[in-house]
This record gives C-alpha cells, structure tokens and sequence, in this order.
C-alpha cells in the first residue's frame, strides 16, 4: 500500500468517522492531559524540594565525634574533621564531581552596625562558618572569594588620619586607638536569616521589614576572638564583612564567609589545630542516580550523610510520582480499552466496506494498516490536545497560586516541570494506548474471508 | 488456459453436505462462461472461489497460473486487484465516494510495480466512460438508478484491466430493459476488449450475450453446449 493511498484512505475515513473516532480520542486526551498535569506537578514540586530545599545532587559528609561526654568531663577519642587526605579520597569516588571542604569558625565573633538599614545599630553574637568558594560561584559569581595576598597596604595600621589604599577598609579604629587596614571579607547569609528578620525578629523588636535586595552591599564591623557571654580571648581581630548575596549553601543561622578566611580567622584565633581540618565537605555528585553508591563508598571510609532530609524527601517524592504514574497507566489504559470499543464498533459499522476493499485488492495487512494508522493519527491529535488541556490548566492554577497564596521560602515562579522528554512521552504514550487499543478490532475486522463478509450483507 | 478447475469442494459451516461436490471447469482466455442454475446451486460459491474472495475449499482451483489453494494473503489481494474483476449482485458500492473514486479504489492499495500509467482519477473517467457513466463522474453512488451503479460497479471491476471478469448474477437487481443493456454491453466488451467472462446467472436472457453456458446443478456442472456471440 503507498503513502498516498493510505493518506487518502485515513483522511476519507477520520472525516466519514470523527464523531467515532473524536469519542476515543477524547478519553486519550483527559487521560494525558490528567497524566502530565500531575506529572509536570510532580517534578515541578520535586525540582524545588530536591533543588533547592533539599539538594540531593550535593551532599554533606562529617566525620562523627567518637568522644566521650560524661557529665563534665570530655574523653577526646580522636579527631572529628575531615583532613586533605580524605577529601583526596573523597573525589576518588566514582560518581563525585566536586568535593569542597567546610570549616567552622573556631572562635567567637561579635557583630556591630545595620544603623543605614534598621536606623540603629545592633550588636550580636556571630556564628560563621567558611566554604570553598567554588561552591557557590554559579550563584553569587566573583564578589564571594578567599582572601587576596598582593593587595597593598594590607595590614597597615590605619585611623586617626591614616587611611588605607583602594580596596581596603579600616577595620577597629576607634578614637582611642588605631585601627588596621583589612580586606573587606564578602559573605553570604541563607534565605532564611531575612525571613526569620521580616517574621517573628522585627515584630518583636518592632524594627522595619527589609527588602532582601536592599541587604546586598550592608556592611557590619566584626570583632573575632570577642564575646558577650565570655571574658574575650587575649586577642581580637577586628573586620569588616560585606554582604555579597544569598544562598541556601550558607549556613542557616549566621554567615559564611570563603574558606580562606576562616582558615586565616581560625589561625589566629582559634585553638591549636583548628586551621588543620574540616569539620565537613560538601561532594557535588556528576548526577542524582549515583547518590546512593557515592553515600554507600562514603560510609565505607568512616564518614556520615549530613543530608537535610534529602533522601527521605527524595523517597517522597519518587513514591508520589510513582503513584501519580500508576493512577495515569490505570487511566490511559481505561482509555485504550474505551479506543478499542471505538475501533470495534468501527469495524462492525464498516464490515461491508473492508469486504469491499478486500475484494479490489487490498491484503488482511493493508486494512490492519489502515485502522492502525487511523488509530495512530487520532492518538497524536489526543496527545497533543491533552497536552495542551493540561498546559493550559497548569498555567491557571500557576496564575491562581501566584495571587491567592502568599509568598513562601522556595515558591517557584510555577510548580509545573514540563520538560520536552515529557511531552514526547506522553504523545507516544497516546500513540501507543490508541494503536494497541486498535490492534485488537483490526484482527478481528480482517478476520474473515471477503466472501462471507459480503454475502452476509 | 485462464481457469484450470478439477475436484472442487466446498462446504460451509454448520451445513449437512457439500454445496461443491466436485466441480470441474476450464475456461480460455477470452472465453464468455455463464453459469446458470437455480438460486443456491452454489454459482455464487463459484464465483468467489475463482475470484480469490473465499479460500475455504478442497480441490484444485488454478487461474491464470496461480493456484489459489496455495496463495499467502498478501498474494491473493494482488491476485484480486491485477488479475480478476468482480461485479457483486447487489453492486457493493461506497456510499460516502464518488463514482470516480468508487471505480478507483483498488488504486488505494496499489503496489510498487502495479499498473499506475496515468493518474488514477483519469483512468478512472476513462473507465467510467467506457460504460457510459463519464458524466457521472463526481456522483455519489446514491443518486444513481440501479443500472447505473451496475454500470459503476463493472467499472470498478475494469479499473485494473484485468484479464478475468467475474459477474454475480449482473441482472439480478435489473428490470428486463435495463438487465439487457448491460448484457450487450457485457457482449460489447467481450468483443473489444477480448475480456475472459464467467458469469453466474439465473437469468435466461443471458444465452442472448452469447458464448458457453454451464449449468451448475447438485454440486456439479454439466456443460449446455456454445452458442456464438
């Protein structure tokens, strides 16, 4: 049978036909359109919880502390960081892109300032730890970086008329004594702290709601090695820290500054050996499906998951999405056997005209092909309209949501993934539901011989 | 030799005894057969065996060289759409085609290599006007009286030039008037074209066409002698 021949036989019979065929290939359009609906909605929602939230392309690796508490005394059994030789271990693992050491700072901080934004000052306790720069570079770009050696000027003694070359701040000058010229140290801070800020923290205090990007650039002088709660250290190191941007790779209470400095902060200030490992690493895998043998290598070598719940969320999700699956499989195979009653009916109403078609010349094979074929075109047509049904219904319910629901940490700009793989599955899921639900009526059709179809009529 | 029948049988399903009880026939090229006999004698039968439209028998059936006994599916449609043109009683058009693309269906399921000279819509106003229904070209078969669709009918079978025609009771659905145009008409084409005709029949006014006359009778045919065109 040539193209042209079957071209025209399908255009002839889908126009003769369509109330027919538009009633099977209706159920298949709801059916896709119901299927990547929720498809789309769970992918959307899973990007933004295993992207964002939960991130489970990276993972967090510790080594436990295997000391010993008792009441107030401390029995030290072994180190609790992660050292260079480790972290070269860490990359040798199949599967690991990327391995960044974390170190926390080892000494206490005090914070001053923020009277440009809030109209006073503050002074708090600071918790910060350092992360590789690399880390977050797609994200905030160059201003994140570890500390520069070749700038001029640095260290300088500053204040009181001496002021410090381009590029350096004078950090602890007061009017008793001088100050010393620093590099302003960059940091990013989480989401979260300007949430926490704008919720409970400003009604409390009764200060302004702050817009996060009016923070980028706010700058607070910081005294490391200084305390409110303890006598301070036999030296402090005063700085000043900028604010650079924000990242869910901060730490979620306090500020992350490049690793550099904390290394440098913690040399200075910290206890012996705090410089000397990391307290974490964080392995950006090459892609999710190796995250379970990359976890299974990393527990071999002594070290734990810090995953943030990354892995039952995971598991949430890939049950969702394996159930929104089966409940769209039970559908679309709902709908084939709806196709099949079609194409059955179909070939009972056309009984005389197969015999005809047989009788001038067309093979069991040709008919099968045509009913098949006219099973394949409305199953593309019903693809394409439940796509574009569920398409339309996710762009409502995205509009919808943008305006009756409230801002929330993660909201995407839409909950819907409809990646192009998606939607070429889901035409030639349509595709195949109708061709399989026709195959059946087609045998059937082609069954018996011309003659006993047409003397019987 | 067009047909080489020997020791045909058929029965059908659920029947007590052989509507076929071993039939044998053979028919030369430009032969004008009839079969006559009383309705369900088995002519009809017959006909379809010849024509590749029934493939459930005993015995030999060979047209053409082919054995039909033996032929695969695929082989039996281009035998029916190359080698063999059939008329049907009652004339088996589709309504929802025009006359033309009526006369051109076999044309939907031509083959590489199938005849495909000229379009398929000239050939089949060429074919059409060789009944004399050109200008009913574009008609649907429904605003056609009986003999003009007989007429289109027998041009569908004539689309392909084929070197048989079978014939289902041609006049059956006829009035005597109408069933004799399209007996001479059928004797015009036997003598232009030197078409092979079998033709089943229960109509005596079909020794007026001419040529043998075979009467099938308990199964079997017997033959009633030639009369000349």
């Amino acid at each position: 049978m040539k193209l042209r021949g079957l071209s025209n036989a399908v255009r002839d019979d889908l126009r003769r036909h369509w109330r027919h065929m538009g009633a099977g290939g209706l159920g298949i359009a709801m059916s896709i359109a119901a299927l990547t609906f929720f498809f789309a909605l769970g992918l959307g929602v899973r990007e933004v919880l295993l992207g964002q939230v939960f991130s489970l392309d990276r993972i967090e690796v510790f080594r436990p502390s295997k000391d010993l508490n008792l009441l107030a005394l401390k029995v030290v059994l072994g180190k609790d960081t992660i050292d260079d030789a480790m972290i070269t271990k860490l990359e040798a693992i199949e599967g690991v892109a990327a391995v960044f050491p974390k170190m926390r700072l080892m000494t206490p901080a005090m914070a001053s300032g923020g009277e440009s934004l809030i109209g006073q000052g503050m002074q708090t306790e600071l918790v910060a730890d350092g992360i590789d720069p690399a880390l977050v570079s797609d994200e905030i770009g160059d201003a994140f970086h570890d500390p520069r050696t070749d700038l001029p000027g640095l260290d300088r003694p500053c204040g009181s008329g001496a002021s410090c070359p381009e590029g350096l701040v004078c950090a602890g000058a007061s009017q008793f004594r001088m100050g010393t010229c620093r590099e302003e140290i960059p940091v990013i801070v989480s989401q979260h702290m300007v949430e926490l800020y704008n919720g409970a923290f400003r009604r409390a205090y009764r200060l302004p709601k702050v817009n996060p990007n009016a923070l980028i650039g706010l700058g607070l002088d910081v005294r490391f090695g200084a305390s409110s709660l303890r006598p301070s250290g036999p030296r402090v190191v005063h700085e000043r820290v900028t604010l650079v941007g924000f990242s869910e790779t901060a730490i979620p209470l306090g500020i992350t500054m490049p690793l550099g400095f904390v290394q440098r902060l913690n040399r200075e200030l910290g206890p012996k050996g705090a410089a000397s490992g990391f307290h974490s690493a964080v392995i950006e895998l090459d892609s999710d499906d190796t995250a379970a043998t990359v976890i299974g290598s990393v527990e071999k070598l002594g070290l734990k998951i810090r995953d943030g719940g990354a892995r039952r969320a995971a598991l949430v999700m890939t049950a969702l999405l394996a159930t929104v699956s089966l409940v769209g499989a039970v559908i679309l195979a709902i709908s084939a056997l709806h196709v099949m009653h079609v194409f059955a009916l179909l070939g009972m109403i056309r009984r005389r005209e197969i015999g005809v078609m047989r009788a001038v010349g067309a093979s069991r094979g040709d008919v099968r092909i045509l009913f098949l074929t006219e099973a394949a075109v409305v199953g593309t047509l019903a693809g394409f309209a439940g796509i574009v049904i569920s398409r339309s219904v996710a762009w409502l319910a995205d509009r919808g949501l943008a305006s009756a629901v409230p801002d929330f940490p993660f909201k995407p700009e839409s909950f819907f993934s409809y990646d192009p793989w998606m939607i070429a599955a889901a035409l030639a899921l349509a595709v195949i539901s109708c061709v399989l639900g026709a195959l059946a009526p087609s045998l059937r059709a082609t069954g018996p011989d011309p003659a006993e179809v047409l003397s019987s009529d | 030799m067009v047909i080489r029948i020997s020791g045909l049988r058929k029965r059908y399903a659920g029947a007590d005894t052989d509507i076929l009880r071993g039939v044998d026939l053979e028919v030369i090229s430009g032969d004008f057969v009839s079969l006559v006999g009383r309705s369900g004698c088995g002519k009809s039968t017959l006909l379809n065996i010849v024509g590749g439209l029934d493939t459930d028998f005993k015995g030999k059936a060979i047209v053409d060289g082919r054995d039909l006994g033996s032929l695969t599916d695929r082989d039996l449609a281009g035998y029916r759409r190359r080698t063999v043109g059939i008329v049907f009683q009652s004339y088996h058009l589709l309504d929802h085609l025009s006359c033309a693309e009526n006369v051109a269906l076999a044309s939907r399921f031509a083959r590489h290599g199938d005849q495909s000279a000229l379009d398929e819509r000239t050939r089949a106003t060429e074919t059409l006007e060789l009944v004399g229904l050109s200008s009913s070209a574009d008609h649907q078969p429904t605003r056609l009286s009986g003999g003009e669709r007989q007429r289109v009918a027998l041009a569908r079978a004539l689309f392909n030039r084929p070197r048989l025609l079978l014939l289902d009771e041609p006049t059956g659905n006829l009035d005597a008037a109408t069933g004799s145009e399209i007996l001479s008409l059928l004797g015009d084409l036997h003598a232009e074209i030197g078409l092979t005709i079998l033709t089943a029949t229960h109509d005596t006014a079909i020794e007026a066409a001419g040529g043998r006359i075979l009467t099938l009778s308990e199964g079997v045919l017997t033959d009633k002698g030639e009369d000349s065109p």
